[in-house]
């Protein structure tokens, strides 16, 4: 039955289906199409290459795992990305960057600069192509702590909701907000900031 | 504008907010101005980032990453699946006090106190459901008997 397949030109259901019968060939199949945004998914969170791939790789072989468990209720794509999130998660709390995390947390405590900054409005995207323009997004995710970036990717990528992203950090609804909100007027700060650089260079 | 006011224009972004609240920032925003240019850096910040994701592509090539997959995979597999810890011992003694309780069962039911005048019952005070033994504890199993409804109840857990 699976040698009937064209892995290259069945759809990602198909090849789930086949997958999960055993087929492991099928699911090479989806790990070729999906392994670059599960791949970016893990270095935006990790920002270490090595450790994205490793995490990535692992991500696999528990999606294979737990093959069985996956009923369709989202694309196979966004339910890889969970998995690969998840682990990113624990990644991220063995680690416990305290160093980075302390300044960040006094930070919100106290309403950190970018809360205190007038609002103006940048246009750092001004005259900039899309690939440079996601190299300075990248960029500037980099300059934030792992918890402000987490909050911002969980969010702005994955569209998950206030409660959702509370739940996968371990935190309270209210400091999801806060950070979000951190990381958003940082991020908008960084944006004009490298803006300014590349302009004086 | 305090933080709190400026978490709720952040949450009226992301339809976070019950209707009512939403409806008392969307006036504020529109009323007032600092509320308005904080909407507006937060919205494009946000349409920024949505529209842009940074895109990144895997170096190595597809037989080399699958091939490290792989060799997860199978050896995953090859693992024996996790079992619980051994406890040779319930294995013995859960039938056994099974047998036991069901001997307590049998014998209370051809039990000749229960059977015999209600006067006698009187003077020994008969009590509601109460325990009456507690044969193997590490396995939980626990005798009752009611000798007012001249009932025994046997309850074995053997988890």
């Amino acid at each position: 039955m699976t040698s009937q397949i064209n892995y290259s030109t069945a759809t990602d259901e198909v090849l789930v289906k086949a997958a999960q019968k055993g087929d492991m060939a099928a699911f090479e199949e989806l790990v070729a199409r999906h392994r670059d945004k599960i791949y970016a998914r893990a270095f935006s969170m990790l920002r270490n290459e090595d450790d994205a791939i490793d995490l990535s790789q692992e991500a696999w072989v528990k999606g294979w795992q737990r093959l069985i468990q996956f009923q369709g209720e989202a694309s196979f794509a966004t339910w890889m990305t969970r998995i690969v999130i998840n682990l990113c998660l624990d990644q991220l709390r063995k680690q416990k960057r305290i160093k980075s995390e302390s300044i960040d947390e006094m930070n919100e405590e106290t309403g950190g600069v970018e809360r205190q900054m007038p609002v103006i409005t940048p246009n750092p995207t001004e005259g900039l192509e899309r690939t440079e323009l996601r190299q300075r997004i990248d960029k500037a995710l980099a300059q934030l702590s792992y918890e402000h970036r987490t909050v911002l990717i969980l969010h702005e990528f994955e569209d998950l909701e206030y409660k959702v992203i509370a739940k996968k950090m371990g935190c309270s609804i209210g400091t999801v907000m806060s950070r979000l909100f951190y990381a958003r007027r940082k991020m908008a700060n960084l944006m004009a900031g490298l803006r300014r650089e590349e302009l004086e260079t | 504008m305090n933080n709190d006011t400026q978490l709720k224009v952040q949450a009226y972004l992301d339809n976070e907010l019950a209707p009512a609240e939403a409806r008392k920032v969307s006036n504020l925003i529109s009323s007032d101005s600092e509320a308005r240019d904080l909407f507006t850096l937060l919205k494009d910040t946000k349409e920024l980032l949505g529209q842009n994701e940074p895109v990144l592509k895997l170096d190595d090539s597809r037989d080399f990453y699958w091939s490290k997959i792989q060799r997860g995979i199978r050896s995953a597999e090859k693992l024996p699946a996790a079992r619980p810890a051994s406890r040779w011992w319930l294995k013995i003694l859960a039938p056994m006090a099974g047998a036991v309780a069901l001997f307590a069962l049998l014998l209370s039911i051809t039990n000749p106190v229960s059977q015999q005048p209600i006067a006698q019952n009187i003077i020994s005070e008969p009590r509601p459901l109460h325990q009456v033994e507690d044969l193997a504890p590490d396995v939980s199993t626990i005798t009752y008997r009611s000798e007012v409804d001249g009932v025994t109840v046997v309850w074995v857990n053997s988890q």
